[in-house]
Protein backbone atom coordinates (compact mmCIF):
# COMPACT_ATOMS: atom_id res chain seq x y z
CA UNK A 1 0.00 0.00 0.00
CA UNK A 2 2.30 2.73 -1.23
CA UNK A 3 -0.44 5.34 -1.04
CA UNK A 4 -0.70 4.71 2.70
CA UNK A 5 3.02 5.04 3.18
CA UNK A 6 3.13 8.67 4.22
CA UNK A 7 0.40 8.96 6.80
CA UNK A 8 -2.45 7.23 8.51
CA UNK A 9 -5.87 7.46 6.98
CA UNK A 10 -7.37 9.37 9.93
CA UNK A 11 -4.71 11.99 9.79
CA UNK A 12 -4.86 12.70 6.09
CA UNK A 13 -6.81 15.80 5.03
CA UNK A 14 -7.06 18.24 2.20
CA UNK A 15 -5.96 21.69 3.32
CA UNK A 16 -7.17 24.76 1.45
CA UNK A 17 -4.85 27.76 1.79
CA UNK A 18 -5.85 31.09 0.39
CA UNK A 19 -2.93 33.49 0.29
CA UNK A 20 -4.85 36.73 0.57
CA UNK A 21 -2.39 39.56 1.11
CA UNK A 22 0.75 40.93 2.64
CA UNK A 23 0.23 43.84 4.99
CA UNK A 24 2.89 46.48 5.65
CA UNK A 25 5.87 44.56 4.35
CA UNK A 26 9.38 45.87 4.95
CA UNK A 27 10.83 48.37 2.51
CA UNK A 28 13.78 46.83 0.69
CA UNK A 29 14.01 48.97 -2.38
CA UNK A 30 15.43 52.46 -2.06
CA UNK A 31 12.54 53.65 -4.17
CA UNK A 32 10.22 52.40 -1.46
CA UNK A 33 8.30 49.58 -3.12
CA UNK A 34 9.08 45.94 -3.75
CA UNK A 35 7.76 43.21 -6.05
CA UNK A 36 6.74 40.64 -3.45
CA UNK A 37 5.59 37.04 -3.76
CA UNK A 38 4.85 34.32 -1.23
CA UNK A 39 6.61 30.99 -1.26
CA UNK A 40 5.11 28.08 0.62
CA UNK A 41 6.87 24.94 1.72
CA UNK A 42 5.28 21.81 3.03
CA UNK A 43 7.57 19.92 5.43
CA UNK A 44 7.64 16.52 6.93
CA UNK A 45 9.96 16.83 9.95
CA UNK A 46 11.28 13.31 9.29
CA UNK A 47 11.85 13.36 5.54
CA UNK A 48 12.21 17.11 4.99
CA UNK A 49 10.61 19.33 2.39
CA UNK A 50 7.87 17.67 0.38
CA UNK A 51 6.56 20.41 -1.85
CA UNK A 52 7.34 24.03 -2.55
CA UNK A 53 5.36 26.52 -4.57
CA UNK A 54 4.88 30.22 -5.00
CA UNK A 55 2.30 32.86 -5.76
CA UNK A 56 2.53 35.36 -8.56
CA UNK A 57 4.66 38.45 -8.10
CA UNK A 58 2.79 41.70 -7.45
CA UNK A 59 4.67 44.74 -8.72
CA UNK A 60 5.67 47.80 -6.70
CA UNK A 61 3.83 47.45 -3.45
CA UNK A 62 4.31 46.84 0.26
CA UNK A 63 0.69 45.66 0.59
CA UNK A 64 0.38 43.02 -2.12
CA UNK A 65 -2.96 41.33 -2.72
CA UNK A 66 -2.53 37.84 -4.14
CA UNK A 67 -5.87 36.13 -3.50
CA UNK A 68 -4.50 32.82 -4.72
CA UNK A 69 -5.82 29.49 -3.54
CA UNK A 70 -3.90 26.24 -3.15
CA UNK A 71 -4.87 22.77 -2.04
CA UNK A 72 -2.57 20.34 -0.29
CA UNK A 73 -3.02 16.80 0.87
CA UNK A 74 -1.46 16.88 4.33
CA UNK A 75 -0.88 14.83 7.43
CA UNK A 76 -2.50 17.06 10.05
CA UNK A 77 -0.34 15.98 12.97
CA UNK A 78 2.91 15.57 11.12
CA UNK A 79 3.38 18.22 8.46
CA UNK A 80 4.17 21.89 8.84
CA UNK A 81 3.64 24.67 6.37
CA UNK A 82 6.18 27.47 6.15
CA UNK A 83 5.58 30.66 4.25
CA UNK A 84 8.23 33.04 3.03
CA UNK A 85 7.71 36.56 1.83
CA UNK A 86 10.24 37.43 -0.82
CA UNK A 87 11.10 39.76 -3.58
CA UNK A 88 13.34 38.53 -6.34
CA UNK A 89 16.42 39.51 -4.37
CA UNK A 90 15.32 39.93 -0.78
CA UNK A 91 13.79 38.03 2.07
CA UNK A 92 10.86 39.90 3.63
CA UNK A 93 9.87 37.58 6.46
CA UNK A 94 8.49 34.15 7.22
CA UNK A 95 5.71 32.52 9.19
CA UNK A 96 5.41 28.87 10.21
CA UNK A 97 1.87 27.59 10.30
CA UNK A 98 0.84 24.71 12.54
CA UNK A 99 -1.70 22.49 10.83
CA UNK A 100 -3.49 21.09 13.88
CA UNK A 101 -5.85 23.95 14.81
CA UNK A 102 -7.41 24.78 11.49
CA UNK A 103 -11.21 24.52 11.20
CA UNK A 104 -12.97 22.23 8.76
CA UNK A 105 -14.97 24.03 6.11
CA UNK A 106 -18.70 23.53 6.23
CA UNK A 107 -19.72 23.29 2.55
CA UNK A 108 -23.18 24.70 3.30
CA UNK A 109 -22.18 27.77 5.27
CA UNK A 110 -18.92 29.09 4.02
CA UNK A 111 -17.70 32.02 6.08
CA UNK A 112 -15.72 34.14 3.67
CA UNK A 113 -13.92 36.41 6.12
CA UNK A 114 -12.29 33.96 8.50
CA UNK A 115 -8.76 34.92 7.70
CA UNK A 116 -5.86 35.19 10.09
CA UNK A 117 -2.93 37.59 10.03
CA UNK A 118 0.40 35.96 10.76
CA UNK A 119 3.24 38.09 12.07
CA UNK A 120 6.26 37.85 9.82
CA UNK A 121 9.43 36.70 11.54
CA UNK A 122 13.10 37.14 10.64
CA UNK A 123 15.17 34.08 9.81
CA UNK A 124 18.45 35.45 11.17
CA UNK A 125 19.62 38.40 13.23
CA UNK A 126 20.42 40.19 9.99
CA UNK A 127 16.86 40.08 8.62
CA UNK A 128 14.89 43.26 8.88
CA UNK A 129 11.27 42.30 8.53
CA UNK A 130 7.91 43.79 9.36
CA UNK A 131 4.27 43.34 8.61
CA UNK A 132 1.86 40.45 8.36
CA UNK A 133 0.74 37.76 5.99
CA UNK A 134 -3.03 37.31 5.70
CA UNK A 135 -4.13 33.73 5.09
CA UNK A 136 -7.40 31.88 5.11
CA UNK A 137 -7.04 28.20 5.87
CA UNK A 138 -9.61 25.46 6.18
CA UNK A 139 -9.72 21.71 5.83
CA UNK A 140 -12.16 20.32 3.33
CA UNK A 141 -14.76 18.01 4.85
CA UNK A 142 -13.61 14.40 4.87
CA UNK A 143 -14.43 12.31 1.81
CA UNK A 144 -14.72 15.30 -0.44
CA UNK A 145 -12.45 16.35 -3.25
CA UNK A 146 -11.63 19.96 -3.93
CA UNK A 147 -14.78 22.01 -3.86
CA UNK A 148 -15.55 22.44 -7.52
CA UNK A 149 -15.38 18.71 -7.98
CA UNK A 150 -17.66 17.77 -5.15
CA UNK A 151 -19.92 16.05 -7.67
CA UNK A 152 -17.07 14.32 -9.42
CA UNK A 153 -16.28 11.19 -7.42
CA UNK A 154 -14.23 9.53 -10.09
CA UNK A 155 -12.39 7.28 -7.63
CA UNK A 156 -15.65 6.07 -6.16
CA UNK A 157 -16.61 4.67 -9.52
CA UNK A 158 -13.78 2.19 -9.37
CA UNK A 159 -15.64 -1.11 -9.64
CA UNK A 160 -13.37 -2.67 -7.03
CA UNK A 161 -14.94 -0.43 -4.43
CA UNK A 162 -18.57 -0.76 -5.39
CA UNK A 163 -18.49 -4.31 -4.08
CA UNK A 164 -17.49 -3.35 -0.57
CA UNK A 165 -19.96 -3.35 2.29
CA UNK A 166 -20.55 -0.03 3.97
CA UNK A 167 -18.65 -0.97 7.15
CA UNK A 168 -15.51 -1.35 5.04
CA UNK A 169 -15.51 2.29 4.04
CA UNK A 170 -13.06 3.09 6.80
CA UNK A 171 -10.57 0.63 5.31
CA UNK A 172 -7.56 1.59 3.22
CA UNK A 173 -8.02 4.78 1.34
CA UNK A 174 -8.46 4.62 -2.38
CA UNK A 175 -5.23 4.39 -4.24
CA UNK A 176 -4.09 7.42 -6.14
CA UNK B 1 17.14 6.93 -3.99
CA UNK B 2 13.57 6.09 -3.01
CA UNK B 3 12.19 9.37 -4.27
CA UNK B 4 13.33 8.65 -7.82
CA UNK B 5 11.66 5.21 -8.02
CA UNK B 6 8.70 5.35 -5.59
CA UNK B 7 6.25 6.25 -8.39
CA UNK B 8 6.98 3.00 -10.23
CA UNK B 9 4.29 1.22 -8.23
CA UNK B 10 1.56 3.70 -9.21
CA UNK B 11 -1.16 2.80 -11.71
CA UNK B 12 -0.61 6.05 -13.62
CA UNK B 13 3.11 5.37 -14.22
CA UNK B 14 4.01 3.55 -17.42
CA UNK B 15 7.77 3.67 -17.52
CA UNK B 16 9.51 3.62 -20.88
CA UNK B 17 6.56 3.77 -23.24
CA UNK B 18 6.78 5.86 -26.39
CA UNK B 19 4.81 9.04 -26.96
CA UNK B 20 2.79 7.24 -29.66
CA UNK B 21 1.83 4.49 -27.22
CA UNK B 22 0.77 7.08 -24.67
CA UNK B 23 -1.47 8.58 -27.38
CA UNK B 24 -3.00 5.19 -28.18
CA UNK B 25 -3.75 4.52 -24.53
CA UNK B 26 -5.40 7.92 -24.06
CA UNK B 27 -7.54 7.36 -27.14
CA UNK B 28 -8.51 3.87 -25.97
CA UNK B 29 -9.62 5.30 -22.66
CA UNK B 30 -11.88 7.86 -24.24
CA UNK B 31 -9.77 11.07 -24.18
CA UNK B 32 -11.82 12.46 -21.32
CA UNK B 33 -10.71 15.72 -19.71
CA UNK B 34 -8.14 15.11 -17.00
CA UNK B 35 -7.11 11.64 -18.20
CA UNK B 36 -3.40 11.41 -17.46
CA UNK B 37 -0.35 9.23 -17.21
CA UNK B 38 3.32 9.67 -16.41
CA UNK B 39 6.19 8.02 -18.26
CA UNK B 40 9.93 8.19 -18.66
CA UNK B 41 11.17 10.87 -21.03
CA UNK B 42 12.54 9.50 -24.29
CA UNK B 43 14.93 12.43 -24.75
CA UNK B 44 16.25 12.91 -21.21
CA UNK B 45 17.00 9.85 -19.06
CA UNK B 46 16.54 11.82 -15.84
CA UNK B 47 13.27 13.47 -16.84
CA UNK B 48 9.67 12.32 -16.96
CA UNK B 49 6.66 13.32 -19.02
CA UNK B 50 3.11 14.00 -17.93
CA UNK B 51 0.68 13.14 -20.73
CA UNK B 52 -2.67 14.84 -20.17
CA UNK B 53 -5.91 14.96 -22.11
CA UNK B 54 -7.90 18.19 -22.33
CA UNK B 55 -10.61 19.17 -24.82
CA UNK B 56 -9.86 16.07 -26.90
CA UNK B 57 -6.23 17.10 -27.24
CA UNK B 58 -3.32 15.14 -25.83
CA UNK B 59 -0.60 17.30 -24.31
CA UNK B 60 2.82 16.47 -22.96
CA UNK B 61 4.55 18.26 -20.11
CA UNK B 62 8.17 17.59 -19.28
CA UNK B 63 8.93 17.00 -15.61
CA UNK B 64 12.52 17.92 -14.91
CA UNK B 65 14.61 17.09 -11.87
CA UNK B 66 16.48 19.88 -10.13
CA UNK B 67 18.87 19.58 -7.23
CA UNK B 68 18.88 21.89 -4.25
CA UNK B 69 21.15 21.34 -1.22
CA UNK B 70 21.68 17.74 -2.30
CA UNK B 71 17.95 17.08 -2.47
CA UNK B 72 16.30 16.22 -5.79
CA UNK B 73 13.02 17.94 -6.68
CA UNK B 74 10.73 17.45 -9.66
CA UNK B 75 9.01 20.34 -11.39
CA UNK B 76 7.02 20.92 -14.55
CA UNK B 77 7.05 24.72 -14.31
CA UNK B 78 10.78 25.54 -14.13
CA UNK B 79 11.00 25.11 -10.38
CA UNK B 80 8.23 27.50 -9.32
CA UNK B 81 6.33 24.46 -8.01
CA UNK B 82 8.42 21.48 -7.03
CA UNK B 83 8.10 18.17 -5.25
CA UNK B 84 10.38 15.59 -3.70
CA UNK B 85 8.75 12.77 -5.65
CA UNK B 86 6.28 12.19 -8.46
CA UNK B 87 3.57 10.90 -6.13
CA UNK B 88 3.46 14.26 -4.38
CA UNK B 89 3.51 16.01 -7.74
CA UNK B 90 0.51 14.02 -8.95
CA UNK B 91 -1.34 14.55 -5.64
CA UNK B 92 -0.82 18.30 -5.97
CA UNK B 93 -2.03 18.51 -9.56
CA UNK B 94 -5.06 16.40 -8.68
CA UNK B 95 -6.02 19.26 -6.35
CA UNK B 96 -4.55 22.28 -8.19
CA UNK B 97 -4.49 23.20 -11.84
CA UNK B 98 -1.31 25.27 -11.62
CA UNK B 99 0.13 25.76 -15.11
CA UNK B 100 -1.83 22.83 -16.56
CA UNK B 101 -4.96 23.21 -18.71
CA UNK B 102 -6.94 21.18 -16.17
CA UNK B 103 -6.45 19.12 -13.02
CA UNK B 104 -5.41 15.47 -13.16
CA UNK B 105 -8.60 13.50 -12.76
CA UNK B 106 -8.48 10.00 -14.21
CA UNK B 107 -5.33 7.89 -14.17
CA UNK B 108 -4.83 6.21 -17.53
CA UNK B 109 -4.17 2.61 -16.57
CA UNK B 110 -2.36 -0.06 -18.53
CA UNK B 111 -4.28 -1.52 -21.46
CA UNK B 112 -3.20 -4.01 -24.07
CA UNK B 113 -2.31 -2.11 -27.23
Amino acid sequence: QISGLQTDEEDNRILKVKVIAGIGLAKKDILGASDPYTRMSLYDPVTGEIACLQTKTIKKTLDPKWNEEFFFRVSVTRFTLSTFQNTRDDFLGQADIPLNQIPTENPNTERPYTFKDFLLHPRSHKSRVKGHLRLKMTYLPKNSGSEEEAADHSEDNDPGWELLESQDISGPRQSQ
Amino acid sequence: SLSTVIHRTQVWFHGRIMREDAHKMMIQQGQVDGLFLLRDSQSNPKAFVLTLCHHQKIKHFQILPCEEDGQVFFSLDDGATKFTDLIHLVEFYQLNRGVLPCKLKHPCTAVAL
